[in-house]
């Protein structure tokens, strides 16, 4: 049924056309021009330097740590939120959850601030500065990516058929062959994308590794310093390449695998029966991974409003005004600006793309679609620095603008998959129906669609503007004084050793977003 | 009264990039004012005729005529054609009234409110007027749909099998419905379903198709009569004598 061809009404073809020119401008020129630059020189030079290869086995290694652990912990916790009766299960949840609303950076300072040289746990209990390295690189990136893997593995977990466990027990089947059975295979599949998404977070991240990182180099970071500190593009480049294999990877595994998988049976879902030995230990279990997870937020909430840690602990909104006085206010206003233009603009690219690739067959369609699940696959600072080769010299580059343009392009892929699996899932008569009426399809779309979606479009309004508000990776390499967002004072607090103040912007950032949260629940 | 031509399908084909016809080559009339089913497993090509008759597909080649005119390349709302699909598809953010209005109001008719409320009375939904799709039950919403259908005056509405996802209590009632509103407005109407009792029960006349090919055209009486080849009478003939057999073993048995 769906190859049959919706017939197009004059003129509406040029609303694919276009989102066709501007995503093809805004997503694959940048990386073909980052791909340009590369020379053998470059090639050369970095290979040729020592610490290359450890490198790149330290991010390596890091990444499947991070990975390891990440799953393992998140699964756990999807399984008490899903399978268990525990009390207090939306608190813990938002607890686990909160750590997406804070820059990575935030989190790797979290790390230092509770046990670094002079943190919280070090000085109550005497035991921690042990995290300058890989200990604190993995610990700040399973922070950073458990909410991450929690989401996607509680989204499996929820969709998981309970039938075939009814089947199996009454058929007496053990409980450890039922695992073996059941629960891995359907896992694999799905638990492979997250595996992949976990990695490739914690592979490209730059800001935990550069807060807790001590010696202990990852690529991100050795490309942030070749880039920002030495303005060696070519070397970034290649770098970037590297860093763009795992998620190019992803995506390839990720476009194969879905043309074999068409399940949309019928899903029986669990009951979740009172067990209170179950429960209790749910409860235990996710009692401490919250307090792991929201630990790094308390000890910024600490920093930022008392007066000297740890000398003079009086309470003070002194680190905030100051903050704001030293340019804060406007990176403030900046970022707002940036999150609300890039959500306005990012869904309105998004509901359109999404119209045409999940509701018209053809090419053009397919194409679209490609190229806008490509951006899950680049990482920020590889389409931060593609950008800079791409519009250095232009009229756009130093504006605004740009960090619109590059702050939607690498939030784009997943607010475009809800709204296309929003559509998809919509009565596929509903054109033809309409185009018997004379209802046109950007009418439809207006009037039907979008209302009919709304809580869909408001996801996404909310993924942009939370994304933008953190993010310290593509814009690194955009902003400039009179453009920057509030996010990048991190790393110049960091820099400076000035905690407390970068402290006070996380806060900032994490209230802001929580706001934004707050406000689309609220429709 | 069914001598005028309603519609003309000349060597209608339809094949998609290259592979096999899916539509191979088929003619036939249809007549002014009668009930016209089209009968076949799925998969037959039923539905791809219909899409291509209203016109949201496009034949590989051959040519549809409506009274006379050529109406093969006319976008799908100058038709004067409606169609009703099994999944109902109604605006489901707007309310009965708004899914009846909304093209007409899209279309600027002045007193556009009086003709919804008139239509919404002749199907019996008046009552029904600021509900919302998902407060419906089956039949209701595909009362909907046929309703929204006439807003714009069809005179030839197209049905894709629209009693299939309804239970048979409902299926019955709404049969007998669509039938009295044929009688009553005139409208020529062709029927899509893969239900060879609902298509004796409704029709003038039955096509039967299998495979892109029609097998047979004919009154429901002469189709039992003089079966076309041994399809025709495996699929239509053979099925509906293996109801009747069935409830007769019953009867014997009781």
């Amino acid at each position: 049924m769906n190859r049959i061809r919706q017939k197009d009404a004059s003129g509406v073809w040029i609303v694919p056309a276009v989102l066709t020119l501007f995503l093809t401008f805004l997503i694959i020129v940048p990386l073909a021009a980052m791909f340009l630059n590369i020379d053998g020189e470059s090639i050369n030079e970095v290979i040729r330097r020592s610490e290359f290869f450890s490198v790149i086995g330290n991010s390596v290694l890091v990444s499947l740590l991070t990975t390891a652990i990440s799953i393992v912990l998140a699964y756990i916790f999807a399984w008490c939120v899903i399978r268990t009766a525990m009390p207090f299960k939306k608190l813990f949840r938002i607890l686990v959850i909160i750590p997406m609303l804070i820059p990575s950076i935030s989190i790797g300072m979290g790390v230092v601030l509770l046990l670094g040289n002079n943190g919280i746990v070090t000085n109550i209990f005497g035991f921690g500065s042990d995290i300058y390295g890989i200990n604190g690189i993995v610990l700040g990136s399973v922070l950073y990516s458990l909410p991450v893997a929690f989401l996607m593995i509680e989204n499996i977990l929820k969709f998981e058929d309970s039938a075939p466990y009814e089947a199996a027990n009454v058929l007496g089947i053990p409980a450890k062959n039922r695992f073996f059975a059941i629960t891995l295979p359907y896992l694999k599949k799905p638990m492979i994308a997250v595996a992949f998404s976990v990695f490739t977070l914690s592979f490209t991240d730059y800001g935990v590794p550069l807060m807790v990182g001590g010696k202990f180099k990852t690529l991100p970071v050795l490309m942030y310093q070749e880039v920002i500190g030495q303005l060696n593009f070519g070397k970034g480049c290649v770098y970037g390449m590297i860093l763009l294999i795992p998620a190019v990877l992803a995506f390839v595994i990720d476009l194969m695998s879905k043309n074999n998988s068409s399940s949309s049976f019928v899903i029986k879902p669990f009951e979740i029966k009172k067990n209170t030995f179950k429960d209790f230990f749910a409860g235990v279990y996710s009692s401490a991974l919250s307090a792991f997870s929201f630990l790094p937020i308390v000890s910024f909430i600490v920093l930022a409003f008392v007066k000297k840690y740890p000398s003079d602990m009086t309470f003070t909104f002194e680190n905030f005004e100051k903050t704001l006085r030293m340019g804060g206010s406007t990176y403030l206003r900046n970022s707002v600006l940036i999150a609300v233009l890039t959500a306005a603009i990012g869904v309105l690219t998004a509901v359109l793309t999404a119209y045409f690739t999940a509701r018209t067959a053809g090419k053009l369609g397919k194409y679209l679609h490609l190229v806008a699940m490509s951006t899950a696959a680049i990482p920020g600072i590889v389409l931060g620095l593609s950008y800079v080769l791409l519009f250095k010299g232009s009229a756009l580059y130093g504006t605004l603008i740009i960090l619109v343009m590059v702050n939607m392009v690498h939030f784009f892929s997943s607010p475009y998959l809800m709204m296309h699996t929003s559509f998809s899932k919509v009565n596929e008569n509903l054109e033809s129906v309409a185009s018997t009426l004379g209802i046109g399809k950007m009418r439809l779309l207006k009037d039907v669609l979008i209302p009919k979606c709304a809580h869909t479009v408001g996801e996404m309004f909310s993924y942009f503007f939370v994304n933008c508000m953190m993010t310290i990776s593509a814009v690194s390499f955009l902003a400039n004084t009179g453009t920057k967002p509030i996010s990048l004072m991190i790393n110049q607090f960091e820099a400076q050793g000035q905690l407390e103040f970068a402290a006070a912007v996380s806060i900032m950032i994490l209230t802001v977003n929580l706001i934004m949260k707050s406000v689309i629940r609220e429709k | 009264m069914q001598e005028v031509k309603k519609l003309e399908i000349i060597n209608l084909c339809k094949e998609y990039d290259g592979e096999d016809f899916v539509i191979k080559n088929i003619s036939f009339d249809v007549f002014d004012g009668e009930f016209l089913s089209i009968l076949g497993s799925s998969g037959c090509g039923k539905t791809t005729v219909l899409r291509m008759l209203i016109g949201v597909l496009n034949p590989t080649s051959g040519k549809i005529l409506k009274d006379g005119k050529d109406i093969t390349e006319v976008h799908p709302s100058k038709r004067g054609m409606g169609i009703v699909f099994q999944n109902y598809a109604l605006f489901e953010n707007m309310t009965v009234f708004m899914n009846v209005a909304y093209a007409l109001k899209i279309h600027k008719i002045p007193n556009y409110k009086e003709q919804t409320d008139d239509i919404l009375r002749r199907l019996g939904l008046e009552e029904l007027r600021d509900k919302k799709p998902a407060e419906l039950s089956g039949g209701q919403q595909q009362r909907v749909a046929i309703a929204r259908t006439m807003a714009l005056k069809p005179d030839i509405i197209l049905f894709d099998e629209p009693l299939s996802a309804l239970d048979v209590s409902t299926r019955l009632l709404l049969r007998n419905e669509i039938k009295a509103l044929q009688k009553e407005s005139g409208i020529t109407m062709i029927y899509v379903t893969h239900d060879q009792e609902e298509a004796f029960a409704m029709s003038d006349r039955i096509m039967v198709m299998k495979e892109g090919e029609i097998q047979q055209i004919a009154s429901p009486e002469e189709l039992v009569e003089k079966p076309a080849n041994e399809f025709v009478k495996e699929f239509v003939i053979d099925n509906l004598q293996m109801k009747i057999d069935a409830l007769a073993k019953y009867r014997r048995n009781s």
